[in-house]
């Protein structure tokens, strides 16, 4: 079923017509007309600063959807790209494990945190910051995928037939860790949207207050009580998104099948 | 096989896990204190964090007191002073009746044995050494008397060594610990109505009551012993989980409760709401007069008039903090009220005194140009207080005048102070507390490394230097005056709010109350009576 | 053969340290300002007085010569003080230590169990509940660990009232979290090796289905989990922040968080260290068990 696909579409689609769907500026305060409930002037209602919530919530959607998918695609690329460079050329897979399993080891919030210092405010910098921050586990995991791929008996029958390592990967490992690769991305896609909700959370929000479906959340827990629909419309739309691209890459392993 | 084996483990796991919890004190009134800033260093004589006053100045008594109803500087382990002519020394007289926790009697030597560690420059006091001032020195005269002697005078420091900071340790504890500062805080012995029982750094504090305690000043005479035994201090460092602390029983007194959950909270049974006023600078921004364009007075001038504070103050602040007209709250001493109504929201004359220093939008993008760049003003911004909401409010207020602000978030204190250094800013947001207004001293003053505005002025100096020398309430009075005045004048901040600590205890909290510097509750009264 | 794997552990344990160490110092060293000078500065203490404390510290040395000494400190296992309070790291780190190791380690345990039930169950149950479980699944997922903590403090306090210091709420949200993860893996790999030949082999044959899934279904799957939950844990140890941070339970993550805004240089190169040899740890536990489901994998890993 093409469903989580059209939820997706829709969801882009709709965040970037929002000039066309909501009159109002997303990070225009009204100090008089604070935390008031979805009305018809205010579809969703307003935040704790009188900011409109659905006008947030759709540029807000811009951002986390480019962030987070830009992230999550630089992501998946490089790894797919070390890994794969790790199988053909052996002598690049010692750098790249003993690397990878160090900077595993690091704990990847410091680590984003301490990329972000350096990298700078600009969403340039907390796009690289978040994907490379994935690099390592990713890595590590197609690692363990392609070492199961490689100790199967097929694949050991093929490499005494004489086939060449690039053979290998490319028919064998290919195939073999193809869902791997669709799934953990989606997982990464989620990690990363919540990377950035927590950043707000703790304080180290590179880009205060800017619309953006995670920082939303953050705010939205000093007035949860008293404004529930603050919280409702970004969870709301987080979790679409994430189901969304989990039941795509679901899907398009089962076709591949 | 391997079952049973899982399912023993997460047994005993669970049992460990639910068994980290405070044992029940039986027949013991404890109740705890919410502190809301997790701080790792808790020795007066060296840290300044407030929270460590919260908890020690019901371990430590002071030479002096001030009485929380009037602010009068009243006896305390002191019982009378004098100050001689040339206001360069204070002979103090001292109570012949007070012993500290430990047993050991109170003296001058052991106000002495304190004063040489505090003003030992390699005890690296960051508080309480700056209080004392341009003291130099002491004597002891006799066992009850000893005499403070100054380079020059200092009309602040009977309220110095009213502060916590200068609280009187006892001797032998000092010998034996503190050549291990560490090792000190875990053993802080003073005279005060409460003796530090034990200290987990950054999990709790806890205190237990002096039953000897006999020596308090006057006001507690008035004053019926609170029921409470014991007092256990953790950390709730989340602001927006405060609330459900105290309605879930894991608190029962906390501090800095947020305004809106205040507001929500006001009708309630189980809750009561203590705002205090708190004395010092408000919630306020510095401005860089040494980058263009704040350093043109009349464009700061303009960046205040298109604020609007009120707004600001019912939006963020949900009423309980008035809006700020100058450099002091109104709890401070010597506020001059003069000041208020300084620069009130007036868009109109924020746009002619832009206009008037050639602050003009020419390429009609919504934004001024001032001396051919956009203006673009570069705001630091620190987490704490709900400053950044205040910041997004302004933001938008400003826009409406032509002015763009790029917001610098900074995660802490070091990172700000950084920036700071950095010169390159046009505001900064940043406040100290303190009832004696000296410390606008370490602020204006000319080249000061805490004066951040970069403002230089001779007549500021002079008002501010003077106003410390002079031991006359009224002279002092007029000098700070003219100096909240020239500082209004030259709009050397943005001030948006004074400070307010909305405070909220249980029901079954009685005799709470704070002392006159505002973040510091006397809780030698406290009682808990829980309603059945 | 043993010893040589486990001396090559070993190296790769001492240059995880190393690196991270390393890390840690450039970076922290290349931003300006730290919370000793800072704090000082701010309450308007004289030059002699910073001057003295810098130096009292070992902040005065060149930068090669703190590097040198904080390896060594390191391999000695002495972290020095913290710049902020002066408390020993050692003792800062103690009680924390206990703490996180509690916390992760109780929510890995039962979340793998459950994790493996919900599964299995799962695996047996029409369509229809296995989508509403891939959609809780990405619901718990989609929520930030502060964010279920919140709700998790809502419900306790109009239900069980479970007192704020124990550390079963931190607990219960780091399990819903990591249940989420773990079993979103095993569901991929279930659902993987489900139609691989082997298996489809294995029915044919007549066995019956919770054998099948034992022998060839579980075994992998659990392969594929664990390395996400040694992944996981590795990252877990220090992003545990959010927790401590909303519970107020001192943990290894919020110090470290802590340590580096503050530029708090030893506090944060020690928490560091106890983090990675933690982190190291749990990784190498995750490939142990790897390798013991299925030995074939011991050349790849």
């Amino acid at each position: 079923m093409r469903l989580p696909a059209a939820v997706l579409i829709l969801m882009v689609l709709a965040c970037l017509a929002a000039p066309v769907i909501s009159p109002y500026s997303p990070d225009e305060t009204r100090p008089e007309a604070v935390s008031q409930p979805p009305s018809s002037t205010h579809w969703l209602g307003t935040d704790y600063l009188g900011r409109d919530v659905l006008a947030r919530l759709l540029y807000g959607g811009q951002r986390t959807l480019f962030v987070a998918g830009a992230a999550t695609l630089l992501a998946a690329l490089s790894s797919v790209i070390l890994v794969t460079a790790s199988l053909v050329v052996p002598f690049v897979a010692g750098i790249v494990y003993i690397v990878a399993r160090a900077v595993l080891a690091f704990p990847m919030f410091i680590f984003v945190l301490l990329l972000l210092l350096v990298a700078g405010r600009h969403d340039v910098g907390i796009i690289l910051a978040l994907g490379l921050g994935q690099v390592a586990g990713f890595v590590t995991l197609l690692r363990v995928q392609a070492g199961i791929t490689l100790s199967r008996d097929y694949v050991t029958a093929s490499a005494a037939l004489g086939a060449t390592r690039q053979h290998l990967v490319h028919t064998h490992i290919r195939r073999d860790t193809w869902p791997t690769v669709m799934w953990y991305t989606s997982v990464i896609f989620a990690y990363t949207i919540g990377s950035m909700a927590t950043l707000g959370f703790l304080g180290i929000d590179p880009q205060p207050g800017r619309a953006e479906w995670g920082a939303m959340l953050a705010e939205a827990r000093y007035t949860a009580v008293v404004a529930p629909w603050g919280v409702l419309a970004p969870a709301s739309a987080i979790a679409g998104a994430i189901w969304s691209v989990q039941r795509i890459g679901v899907l398009i392993h089962r076709q591949h099948l | 096989m391997r079952q049973h084996l899982v399912l023993l483990i997460t047994g005993l796991i669970f049992s460990l896990v639910l068994n980290i919890s405070p044992a029940s004190v039986q027949g013991v009134n404890r109740i705890v204190y919410g502190l809301t800033l997790s701080v790792s260093g808790i020795d007066p004589h060296i840290n300044q964090s407030s929270e460590l006053g919260i908890v020690l100045r019901q371990v430590y008594d002071t030479l002096t007191y001030r009485s929380p109803g009037d602010n009068a500087i009243v006896p305390g382990l002191a019982s009378s002073w004098e100050i001689n002519e040339d206001g360069t020394q204070y002979t103090f007289r001292l109570r012949d009746d007070v012993v500290f926790h430990d047993g050991t009697p109170f003296n001058a030597q052991a106000v002495a044995a304190n004063i040489d560690r505090i003003l030992d420059p390699a005890l690296g006091s960051q508080k309480a050494r700056p209080l004392l001032g341009p003291m130099i020195g002491y004597e002891v005269v006799d066992d009850f008397t000893i005499s403070f002697v100054l380079s020059q005078p200092y009309s602040p420091l009977l309220d110095a060594l009213s502060q916590v900071y200068l609280g009187i340790a006892s001797p032998a504890a000092l010998e034996r610990y503190a050549s291990d500062p560490v090792l000190y805080q875990f053993h802080q012995i003073g005279t005060g109505p409460f003796i530090f029982v034990e200290y987990l750094p950054e999990d709790r504090i806890v205190l237990r009551r002096n039953p000897a305690y006999q020596w308090g000043p006057d006001f507690y005479a008035n004053m019926p012993v609170g029921n409470i035994d014991e007092i256990e201090f953790r950390y709730f460092t989340d602001p927006a989980t405060r609330a459900i602390s105290l309605l879930n029983g894991d608190a029962h007194i906390m501090g800095e409760i947020l305004p809106s959950e205040a507001r929500r909270l006001s009708g309630s049974s189980e809750i009561q709401l203590m705002p205090v006023a708190i004395p010092g600078q408000p919630t306020q921004f510095y401005f860089n007069t040494q980058l263009p364009p704040t350093n043109r007075t009349e464009f700061r001038q303009a960046l205040i008039h298109a604020t609007n504070r009120s707004a600001i103050v019912e939006a963020v602040y949900q009423g309980f903090s008035p809006v700020a007209w100058g450099p002091l709250t109104a709890a401070t001493l010597y506020y001059a009220p003069s000041v208020f109504g300084a620069y009130n929201y007036d868009v109109v004359q924020a746009e002619q005194l832009l206009t008037s220093i050639g602050a003009v939008d020419t390429d009609g993008d919504g934004v001024r140009e001032y001396e051919g760049a956009p203006i673009r003003l570069r705001l630091i911004q620190p987490p704490w207080g709900l400053v950044p909401q205040v910041v997004q409010l302004m933001r938008d207020q400003w826009r409406i005048v032509g002015i763009d602000v790029e917001i610098l978030a900074v995660p802490g204190f070091t990172s700000l102070v950084e920036l700071v250094n950095s010169g390159d800013f046009h505001l900064v947001e940043f406040e100290t507390s303190g009832l004696d207004p000296a410390f606008l001293s370490t602020r204006y003053i000319s080249g000061q490394p805490a004066n951040w505005t970069g403002f230089s002025n001779e007549q500021l100096d002079a008002l501010l230097q003077n106003a410390t020398i002079s031991n006359e309430l009224a002279q002092r009075a007029s000098l700070y005056e003219q100096a909240q005045i020239l500082i209004m004048q030259q709009a050397l901040i943005l001030p948006i709010r004074d400070i307010v600590n909305i405070n909220a205890y249980v029901s079954g909290i009685e005799g709470l109350i704070f002392d006159s510097y505002g973040w510091f509750p006397l809780l030698y009264g406290l009682s808990y009576n829980p309603p059945a | 053969m043993i010893q040589r794997r486990l001396l090559y552990e070993a190296l790769q344990l001492f240059i995880t340290t190393w690196l991270a160490v390393t890390i840690v110092f450039l970076l922290l060293r290349a931003m300006p300002g730290n919370i000793l000078v800072a704090q000082l500065e701010e309450s308007g203490a004289s030059a002699e007085t910073i001057a003295a404390a810098v130096q009292q510290f070992g902040l005065d040395k060149a930068l090669h010569i703190q590097y040198a000494d904080s390896l060594l400190n390191m391999i000695r296992g002495t972290f020095g003080r913290s710049l902020s309070s002066g408390i020993p790291v050692g003792m800062l780190l103690q009680q924390r230590v206990v703490n996180s190791l509690i916390m992760v380690g109780s929510a890995f345990m039962l979340s793998s169990i459950t994790a493996g039930l919900v599964a299995w169950l799962a695996h047996q149950s029409a369509p229809i509940y296995q989508r509403l479980i891939d959609a809780a699944c990405a619901v718990i997922f989609s929520l930030p660990a502060f964010w279920i903590g919140t709700l998790i403090l809502m419900l306790n306090l109009s239900t069980l009232r479970v007192p704020q210091s124990s550390l079963l709420l931190p607990v219960t949200v780091l399990w819903l979290q990591m249940t989420g993860l773990i079993l979103t893996t095993l569901r991929q790999s279930l659902t993987i090796l489900s139609g691989e030949a082997h298996v489809a082999f294995a029915r044919s044959k007549g066995l019956p289905e919770h054998y099948v899934f034992r022998r060839h279904i579980l075994p992998m799957a659990a392969i594929m989990a664990a390395s996400v939950m040694g992944n996981h844990l590795a990252v877990l140890m220090g992003s545990t922040v959010s927790v401590e941070v909303l519970f107020g339970q001192p943990g290894l993550g919020s110090l470290l968080l802590k340590a580096v805004l503050e530029r708090d240089y030893f506090t944060a190169q020690g928490a560091v260290v106890v983090i990675v040899l933690l982190a190291s740890l749990f990784s190498f536990t995750a490939r142990v068990i790897t390798v013991w489901i299925d030995p074939r994998l011991r050349h790849s890993l």
